[in-house]
C-alpha cells in the first residue's frame, strides 16, 4: 500500500512529513489524509512538510500541497515547506506554479527555527 | 583520287581544343577542390586545388578511390550514393584528410552528370574549405560561453549571505543560466539569503523583469529570499510602468541598503567596536 510510504513524525508540538520522492497522485491525496488525521489526533501547532527527496513537481502536487496548507490552517497549524532542490524550484517557476504564499525554508533544521519565529511565544 | 578540303574541319577541331582548353583553365582556376568520380567510384578528374588541399599529385588522385580521402568513408560514400538516388547534394559536410595528416573540414556540392543520351556517366563534385567559418564559429560561441560565466559571478557576502551582481542586459539564456546557478549556490552554501544587484544591467524589458520575477520566486521555494539592489531611477521607472508585480519582494537602491536588510533578517548587526554601538 501507499499509505505505508508516508511516516508521519512528531516532535514536540510540531509534525514532520517527508514527501516520497516520486510522489503519484494517489500518495499526495492520501499524505493530505494522513496529515489531517494528525492534526485531529492531537492537534499540533506547526507542520514541516519536507521535499528535499521530491524530484518532479506538477500542477496536481501543487495544488494538493497548497490545499493541504490551507486546510492545516484551518486546523490551527502552520506549515512550512522545506528542502526544495534548485532543479525542482526552477521547473516549478517555469510552469508557474508558485505555492501560494506558504512558508519556505531551506531544510527541516531552518524549517524548525521558522516555525518557531512564526509562532512566536506559543510553545511548541 | 578524291581531294578534300580540310582547313573547315581543322578549323572546327582547334575551336573545339580552345573552348576545351577555356573551360580547364576555369576549372582549375578555381579555388575550390573540384572532382569528377565514376560511377564505380574512382576519381576521373581533380583540379589543381584538390591536389593542394589533399596534398597529392593528380596521378596519384585520378583512379583512385574517392572515399580514402576522407576521414570518415563511410559519410563520404553515403553523400554519394546519395548524389545518385537524388540527383545531387548541397552542403554536405565531410573532412578532408591531407597526406600530411592535417584535416580541412569541407562543404561538398555534388551533382550527376550525363553523356548526350542521358546516362549518368559520373558526379561532379565540388569541395568548399570552411575551416576559417569553422574556426570563427567555435571562437564565437566559446566567446560567448565565457560571457555567460563572467557575467554571472555568484560570491559569499557572509555566512548565510550569498552576493549577485549582474551586468549587462539580461537574455533569457542568460537569465536561464543565472538562475539555475543562483539556486545551486543557494542549496550549496545553505545561503537563506541572496543580493541581487542590477546596478550593472543598463536597461530592462518585460521580458526581463519577467525572469527576474521567476528567479525571486524560485528562490522563495527553495526558502531562501531575494534583496534586489541597485535599482536605479530609470529603472524603477520601467519598472512600475511594466505593470510588473513586485509585491513582497524587497528591493532597495544600493547594495549596502540589501547588506544591511540581510544582516537584520539574520539578527545581525554592524556595531562600533569602541562604543558598542549600532553603526548603519
Amino acid at each position: 500500500m501507499m499509505s505505508s510510504s508516508i511516516s508521519v513524525l512528531r516532535l514536540g508540538g510540531v509534525l514532520i512529513v517527508t514527501v516520497p520522492s516520486d510522489p503519484d497522485d494517489d500518495t499526495i491525496s492520501d499524505l493530505q489524509v494522513r496529515v489531517l488525521q494528525a492534526m485531529e489526533g492531537s492537534p499540533a501547532l506547526g507542520l514541516v512538510l519536507d521535499i528535499s527527496t521530491v524530484q518532479t513537481v506538477d500542477s496536481f502536487f501543487a495544488r494538493t500541497i497548497t490545499e493541504t496548507v490551507q486546510m492545516v490552517a484551518l486546523m490551527g497549524g502552520i506549515t512550512v515547506l522545506s528542502g526544495m532542490q534548485a532543479s525542482v524550484a526552477v521547473t516549478t517557476t517555469q510552469l508557474g506554479l508558485t505555492l501560494g504564499t506558504i512558508p519556505t525554508a531551506l531544510d527541516i533544521d531552518r524549517a524548525m527555527v521558522m516555525l518557531g519565529t512564526l509562532l512566536d511565544g506559543r510553545r511548541i | 583520287m578524291v581531294f578534300r578540303d580540310l582547313t573547315a574541319q581543322r578549323r572546327a577541331e582547334q575551336a573545339v581544343q580552345e573552348v576545351a582548353d577555356y573551360s580547364r583553365s576555369l576549372i582549375e582556376a578555381s579555388l575550390d577542390p573540384l572532382v569528377t568520380i565514376s560511377p564505380e567510384g574512382a576519381i576521373t578528374d581533380v583540379n589543381g586545388a584538390t591536389e593542394q588541399i589533399t596534398g597529392l599529385p593528380r596521378e596519384t588522385l585520378v583512379g583512385s578511390d574517392f572515399s580514402e580521402y576522407f576521414t570518415s568513408p563511410a559519410e563520404a560514400r553515403a553523400g554519394y550514393e546519395r548524389v545518385f538516388l537524388e540527383g545531387q547534394v548541397v552542403d554536405y559536410p565531410l573532412e578532408l584528410r591531407h597526406s600530411d595528416g592535417s584535416v580541412t573540414p569541407v562543404l561538398y556540392n555534388a551533382a550527376v552528370y550525363r553523356d548526350s543520351s542521358g546516362e549518368v556517366i559520373g558526379i561532379f563534385a565540388a569541395a568548399r574549405d570552411v575551416s576559417a567559418q569553422r574556426l570563427a564559429e567555435r571562437r564565437i560561441r566559446q566567446q560567448s560561453q565565457e560571457i555567460l560565466e563572467l557575467s554571472t559571478p555568484i560570491m559569499q557576502l557572509w555566512e548565510g549571505i550569498v552576493a549577485v551582481p549582474l551586468i549587462g542586459n539580461l537574455d533569457s539564456q542568460r537569465t536561464q543560466m543565472f538562475m539555475e546557478r543562483l539556486l545551486e549556490r543557494i542549496v550549496e552554501t545553505n545561503s537563506p539569503l541572496a543580493i541581487v544587484d542590477i546596478m550593472g544591467v543598463p536597461t530592462i524589458d518585460t521580458q526581463t523583469a519577467q525572469h527576474l520575477v521567476e528567479t525571486i520566486t524560485a528562490v522563495r521555494l527553495l526558502g531562501a529570499q531575494v534583496v534586489l539592489t541597485g535599482v536605479k531611477p530609470a529603472i524603477a521607472q520601467t519598472l512600475v510602468h511594466l505593470g510588473v508585480d513586485w509585491s513582497g519582494i524587497t528591493t532597495r537602491s544600493s547594495l549596502s541598503a540589501g547588506l544591511k536588510v540581510a544582516l537584520e533578517s539574520l539578527s545581525l548587526r554592524v556595531v562600533d567596536r569602541e562604543t558598542g554601538e549600532p553603526r548603519s
